[in-house]
């Protein structure tokens, strides 16, 4: 799974909140991604079994609204979206370093 | 009878459209997960603005055609068995089908043309009858045009239109044809 942009932000919503599941409005809201791109996705994690989803089966409301479909991270989809952001967020750090000054008195 | 919102009805149909990209098994369960969300989108109490949730929902259903577009071929169709041999199974009509389609394409600009200029033709000869018209109805004294005669009854201006050229009716209701048109009746040219 290679991890872009669009995908951290998705990874992070859903480990956000383990235990809720997330609908696509919802998840668009959070990420800020247009439907285009997060629901390619949202069908590639499924499909490599890192998010399930299920259907609402009854509306709550009586708003006569159709039922929804809620994606939920899965265990290994944790355990795999922990990683590869803590693999990120490693990666990430030397250049942050490498783009420090020196210390003073080193220079000139 | 309910009535959905004219944002709701084209963002549905946006997404009838796009799902037809799908594989037969995948699209009504993505046209249902996609419906209950165009709801959500209309019915969104974060979003004040009425104009601003129904602009959302069609960029929601837009997103939808751009991203199911983009599936390879492959998985949108059933997948074909394939031969033996490594022989691609190929329709005898294909090559008829494809040097028609591209006949049609090299004529269609000829045919727009040919098209255009009988539209003008026939726009000029009606704007043509119209004037003759209207000489004949305003001024019956006056020269006639070229493609019409007054003639000598001029009761009955309608009459008068549908009297083709070279063709005059005498007096007593008999039709003659002459090479030229008379320019004053005579009794002699009006006599049986």
């Amino acid at each position: 799974m290679k991890l872009t942009g669009p995908l951290e932000r998705v990874l992070r919503v859903f480990l956000g909140d383990l235990s809720a599941r997330q609908y696509g409005y919802d998840l668009m809201k959070a990420t800020k991604l247009p439907s285009g791109t997060l629901y390619p996705m949202l069908a590639r994690l499924q499909a490599e079994g890192l998010v399930t989803s299920e259907w609402e089966l009854q509306p709550d409301d009586a708003s006569g609204r159709p039922p929804r479909k809620y994606y939920q991270l899965t265990g290994e989809g944790a355990r795999v979206a922990r990683l590869e952001l803590a693999q990120a967020s490693l990666a990430a750090r030397p250049n942050r370093q490498s783009t420090t000054r020196p210390a003073g008195g080193s220079t000139r | 009878m309910t009535r959905c919102p004219l944002a709701q009805r084209l963002a549905e149909h946006l997404i009838r459209h796009a799902v037809r990209h799908l594989p037969d098994d995948n699209r009504e369960e993505y046209y249902r997960e996609c419906a209950g969300e165009l709801f959500a989108i209309l019915h969104d109490s974060d979003v004040p603005s009425r104009l601003r949730r129904s602009t959302f929902a069609l960029f929601y259903a837009a997103g939808h055609i751009r991203s199911t577009r983009r599936l390879p071929k492959a998985a949108t169709k059933p997948s074909m068995p394939a031969l033996p041999g490594g022989a691609t199974r190929r329709s005898p009509l294909r090559p008829v089908l494809a040097s028609s389609r591209a006949a049609a394409t090299s004529w269609r600009p000829v045919a727009a043309v040919i098209g255009a200029l009988a539209i003008v033709a026939a726009g000029v000869y009606g704007l043509s009858q119209v004037r003759d018209n209207l000489v004949l109805e305003l001024r019956p004294g006056s020269n006639p045009p070229a493609t019409t005669q007054v003639p000598h009854d001029k009761s009955s201006s309608m009459y008068l239109l549908s009297t083709p050229a070279g063709l005059f009716t005498s007096a007593t209701g008999q039709a003659r044809v002459t090479a030229t048109p008379p320019s004053s009746p005579t009794p002699a040219s009006t006599a049986p």
